[in-house]
């Protein structure tokens, strides 16, 4: 594998990420599998040059901004070794770190992909389709559906991870490499995940998106908390409620503006005139009547305090459109400390209900 | 008023599987097609000033029947889903003959609004060729809607121009993605689609029963080669100060005009 002289014309798109953030480089290397990666490190530790990982760079905080010396990309270890069934009955499915979201949920949504005769899916939503294992993986990320799946490290079964003297050290979950010295990363030592075996989860057959739209902060909070209570008190719900995202009339106006040049958003009408707040809640199971009954619940609370608007849809593939919406808030929303001061200007609840902002 | 809606669901974007031995679309689910979700906009407007009926009508795989269930509660006040492995892998022609079939049984409509083209086939000839089959006028490349009095006036885009037609019933029009902002469902109407009648109709149901008419056997065209396009990213994102950028564009478009 060769490590390339970085050409600042030819690599432009390297130096940054989605947070806006520009950098420098003075190498660039594109490793096939992991003893080219173990290279690629090898080469940054020799010659005492620093080392930046990248994925697909849709970071918002700039982690895969090089400050110099080796940019390492993983956007060549996309290998999907494939699904297998663990001594659980479970399933897992091993990819390499620079595959993305969408190479994952497009191979498990193949013709015939079938698990025991099952559709499985991979669970966490971060919403940015082109985000990659490896990038995901080290941020943690938390998804959309945060509510119901938590974060991204509990749904990784075993990972691999390549250092710079071509060893490589296996981790039993991502928690463990997350808090684990072994890898160096506490001692300056430069590593990076070269694959990783992804929990699958059994697919929902029945979905359902609906936007809640609000005349103000307070009553969307109202019913957020409406429906956290409820969801804290019934089984049920705790199951069914996928995700909550909280919008502030801010980050609408915003998400409106960029209909036009977006169109993954124009599918959609204009929000209405007077929302200045608004909420999404995606509920999914196999029980479409006991979903539909939960939504009559969820429209009466909306109505007694005040809601007035609302969208709805169902099936997996209509409800992209809104989960459109709120990848679109998550990129005009701005980072927490540029909002209203408590990061409350766009976020998803989280399992235990608190409403955290996207990574 | 009796409008019809002629709708399609097409794959996700990017979603389209194609079933290599006879080069026809896998239909398992998708969403509603574009230019379609417009064109029951532009009947939900009509209806609201003219009052009459919707009737949305669609082909395809059973997994059509959500999207139809979509435009019941977007504006729809009926759903009709032609259905059947005879009518499996129709082009343009025998789709607009099948559709044609469907209208004659439902008696007829005064306007027949269909989407101006789907993202899937992409061919925008499907409303022309229903209009011939029911040997009714159509107007294409909807851009706009407009009512002089009661009657509806259908703006039309044309090359650096457009043009208006006024409504002569019945007739077919094809509408653009531009001719009206698409409609979302509220939660209750949503729910209450559901109780909205829907029907299936399969090969015996149409007024030709005769499988031979329908479907790929029946078409006169054929696929011989689907190619997917992979396109790659030629120019790398400027990264260079603003005037930087100016001047390289400046040099560019003087070495095509010269120093002008």
């Amino acid at each position: 594998m060769e490590i390339i002289a970085f050409d600042k014309d030819k690599y432009a798109g390297y130096l940054r990420d989605e947070s806006g953030l520009t950098g420098r480089a003075d190498f660039i290397a594109f490793p096939r599998d992991g003893a080219e990666l173990s290279e690629a490190l090898a080469f940054a530790a020799k010659n005492a040059v620093g080392a930046t990982v990248q994925g697909a760079r849709t970071g918002l905080f700039g982690a895969a901004v090089p400050r110099g010396g080796l940019v390492i990309s993983t956007e060549k270890l996309t290998r999907v070794y494939g699904a297998c069934q663990g001594a659980d009955g479970g399933y897992t499915l091993r990819v390499q770190s620079g595959v993305t979201l969408k190479e994952i949920n497009d191979y498990l949504r193949g013709e015939r992909r079938l698990f025991g005769g099952e559709r499985y899916a991979f669970a966490p939503n971060p919403t940015e389709a082109n985000a990659t294992v490896g990038g995901m993986l080290v941020r943690d990320a938390i998804g959309l559906n945060a509510l119901r799946s938590g974060r991204f490290s509990e749904h990784v079964s075993s990972l691999t991870v390549v250092k710079g003297d071509g060893s490589t050290i296996g981790y039993a979950t991502a928690k463990e490499l997350l808090s684990d010295k072994r890898a160096g990363a506490d001692r300056g030592e430069i590593f990076a995940v070269l694959d990783a075996e992804l929990r699958l989860t059994k697919k929902d057959s029945v979905f359902w998106g609906v936007f809640y739209f609000f005349d103000g902060k307070k009553t969307a909070e109202e019913f957020i908390g409406g429906l956290l209570s409820r969801r804290a008190a019934r089984g049920f719900l705790r199951d069914a409620l996928a995700a909550l995202v909280w919008f502030d009339g801010e980050v609408l106006r915003r998400v409106s503006e960029r209909r036009l040049a977006d169109s993954s958003l124009q599918g959609l009408p204009e929000f209405p005139a007077d929302a200045r707040a608004a909420v999404y809640a995606e509920l999914s199971g196999d029980d479409g009547a006991a979903l539909e009954s939960e939504l009559c619940v969820h429209a009466e609370l909306f109505e007694k305090i005040g809601g007035a608007d609302t969208w709805a849809e169902t099936g997996e593939d209509e409800i992209q459109k809104f989960r459109a919406v709120c990848h679109a808030a998550v990129e005009v929303a701005g980072r927490p400390k540029e909002n209203d001061g408590d990061g409350s200007a766009y976020g998803y609840a989280d399992k235990d209900g608190n409403i955290v902002f996207p990574s | 008023m009796k409008i019809i809606v002629c709708i399609k669901q097409v794959p996700p974007s990017g979603g389209i599987v194609v079933d290599e031995t006879d080069r026809v679309q896998i239909r398992s689910g998708g969403v509603l097609n574009p230019c379609d979700a417009r064109a029951l906009a532009v009947a939900v407007m009509i209806k609201k000033r003219l009052g009459g009926k919707i009737t949305a009508l669609s082909m395809g795989a059973l997994s059509a029947e959500s999207t139809l269930r979509q435009t019941l509660a977007i504006g729809a006040d009926e759903g009709v889903l032609l259905s059947d492995k005879a009518f499996r892998g129709a082009d343009v022609c025998v789709t607009a003959y099948t559709l044609a079939q469907a209208v004659t049984k439902l008696g007829g409509a005064d306007l027949i609004l269909c989407g101006q083209q789907t993202t899937d086939g992409d061919t925008a000839q499907t409303p022309f060729s229903l209009a011939a089959r029911l040997n009714i006028p159509a107007v294409g490349f909807v851009k706009a809607i407009e009512f002089t009095g009661e009657t509806p006036i259908f703006i039309q885009e044309l090359s650096g121009a457009s043009a208006a037609v006024e409504a002569r019933f019945p007739m077919v029009a094809a509408i653009g993605l531009s001719a009206a902002a698409p409609l979302a469902a509220s939660l209750k109407e949503r729910l209450d689609a559901a109780k909205k009648p829907l029907k299936i109709w399969g090969l015996s149901d149409m007024p030709d029963s005769d499988g031979s008419n329908y479907g790929l056997i029946a078409s006169p065209t054929r696929v011989i080669k689907i190619s997917r396009i992979s396109t790659e990213q030629k120019n790398p994102p400027i990264t260079e100060p603003p005037a930087d950028t100016a001047e390289r564009i400046l040099k560019a478009v003087r070495a095509v005009v010269g120093g002008r």
